[in-house]
């Protein structure tokens, strides 16, 4: 692939309900651009927007007001996987000569939607409108692992007091507060077995990043691979939980196409909205062996200074999780690693850097969308 | 004088239909003649081969994939509650909320047997522990 990532930027992560979702994304694209250091007419040439609860016309709204006019933008929508599907189609943009100089954006303001509590589940969907929460979707898997021995109520914990310890170092995170597993294990129950400090927060920003070919700048990350699937059928012919089959699917095509191995993988960031989301995606990833994930996490292994760090931003958990924004946080975050810019949570000597976005909540399938991208030099 | 302001239509229900026959609940799907496959849901065609499809009945009993206590509320829906999802006897699987019989500190457990005992007043599909 020739398709490089120029600059990254993002705003903070948290509620922030005196900024609009315009203001948001300014933050992310003028750092974004300014760490691409563009030719004066250097673009970009087209943007891709992923926002996924708030209002139409959110991109336009916010990329006028920068003098970004007149140019094609596509707006896109896979659930949490918005900003990565904003992220894989500007690279297939650039790959294909579509155009140049590509802007993905990312960006969600839902603290003034939902003032507390869970997002509304969706009422046209048969789950949502049951009332089916997604804490409690999770919660379904959570319970199937647990009885089938995969995983134990403290290694999900683990999960979370792992990413509070990277977060700590992350000065846009949400949560900058480290947590122990008895504080994780006794708060509150939302969905058993995941208590509220084991689902992610509802949160506000915005990430963005500027994409193009090959211009012969050092500081340019390559994209190894880009793979965006949407699930497959769900239902009573599959003994396995939801997602597993769309990340692993996902993940061994992008392993093939980047012509790398998970063993060859420094850093993830993956899509962790609740505990058990990266128990499984851990697994899914060949991270570890399935039923291992969680002995993984509990022994420090995916934590600072372990063999698999995951997720060093903190995580959807830590960090934060606007949904649309998500995506593209997970990526600057793996271009700030790449470039051993990542400060007290740096992965020392990464080179390859993997993310993985998981987009439910239309039931009937094992997920919205699945995108896993590969970068660095190998 | 303000004219009338029609309400909102409601949005369609798009949960399964349960049927009672023979003091029975079952779920009224569809199943595919061409391979078989079982559907809760209204669909156009067969989604697994394409094929057309016919009316059928499943249930009442089935075994539990997992199950999930939601101890949040929400409009409508009061906490705790017990959400399974249930693999109806050479049925499809759908999503049930265990009715007054369950025990939210004690769910079922994947295997357990259930069977459909109804629809809520709001229109969830309801089971309970088979005999």
């Amino acid at each position: 692939m020739s398709a490089r990532v120029y600059g990254v930027g993002t705003s903070a992560f948290g509620r922030q309900p005196e900024t609009s979702a315009a203001e948001l994304g300014w933050q992310a694209v003028i750092e974004a651009v300014t760490d691409a250091a563009l030719e004066p007419g250097g673009g970009p040439d087209a943007v891709y927007v992923g926002s996924v609860l708030g209002a139409p016309g959110v991109a336009q709204r916010t990329l006028h007001s920068l003098g970004i006019v007149g140019v094609p933008v596509i707006a896109v929508e896979n659930a949490c996987a918005s900003g990565t599907t904003a992220y894989h189609e500007a690279v297939a943009a650039v790959e294909l000569g579509r155009y140049r100089t590509v802007l993905a954006l990312g960006v969600e303001q839902l603290s003034t939607l939902y003032g507390a509590g869970a997002i509304l589940p969706e009422p046209s969907d048969p789950e949502g409108r049951a009332g089916l929460t997604q804490p409690a979707h999770y919660a379904l898997t959570a319970s199937r692992y647990l009885a089938q021995g995969r995983v134990r109520p403290e290694e999900l914990a683990a999960v979370a007091v792992k990413s509070s310890r990277y977060a700590v170092h992350n000065p846009r995170a949400q949560h900058r507060r480290e947590i122990d597993l008895d504080r994780v294990l006794g708060s509150r129950m939302i969905a058993d077995p995941l208590t509220v400090l084991q689902c992610c927060s509802i949160s506000d920003g915005a990430a963005a990043a500027v994409i193009g070919p090959d211009r012969g700048v050092d500081r340019d990350v390559p994209v190894l691979a880009s793979v965006l699937t949407s699930g497959a059928l769900w239902d009573y012919r599959d003994e396995e939980v939801p997602a597993f089959g769309s990340i692993r699917a996902t993940s061994q095509e992008a392993y093939r196409r980047a012509r790398v191995g998970i063993d060859d993988v420094d850093v993830v960031e993956l899509h962790d909205a609740f505990t058990i989301g990266e128990i499984v995606g851990m697994e899914a990833l060949g991270l570890a062996p399935r039923g291992g994930a969680g002995a993984l996490t509990a022994a420090g292994e995916t934590g600072p200074g372990g063999s698999r760090p995951v997720n060093p931003s903190g995580g959807l958990l830590a960090r934060g999780h606007p949904l649309g924004a998500t995506g593209l946080a997970q990526i600057a975050e793996i271009v700030w690693q790449l470039r051993g810019e990542a400060g007290g949570r740096q992965v020392d000597g990464a080179r390859i850097g993997l993310v993985e976005t998981m987009g439910g909540g239309v039931s009937g399938i094992d997920a919205n969308a699945c995108v896993i991208t590969l970068l660095g030099s190998r | 004088m303000n004219a009338p302001v029609r309400p909102a239509p409601t949005l369609p229900d798009p949960r399964p239909r349960l049927v009672e026959a023979d003091g029975a609940w079952l779920l009224a799907g569809l199943r595919c003649t061409d391979c078989g496959y079982r559907m809760g849901l209204a669909r156009p065609r067969c989604p697994v081969c394409a094929g057309p499809t016919e009316p059928a009945r499943f249930g009442p009993e089935g075994a539990v994939w997992a199950s999930a206590v939601q101890r949040i509320a929400l409009p409508g829906l009061d906490a705790p509650t017990v959400f399974a999802y249930l693999d109806l006897d050479d049925g499809p699987r759908c999503l049930v909320r265990c009715d007054a019989s369950a025990d939210p500190e004690r769910p079922p457990a994947p295997g357990d047997r259930l069977r459909l005992t109804g629809t809520s007043a709001s229109g969830d599909l309801l089971a309970g522990v088979a005999a």
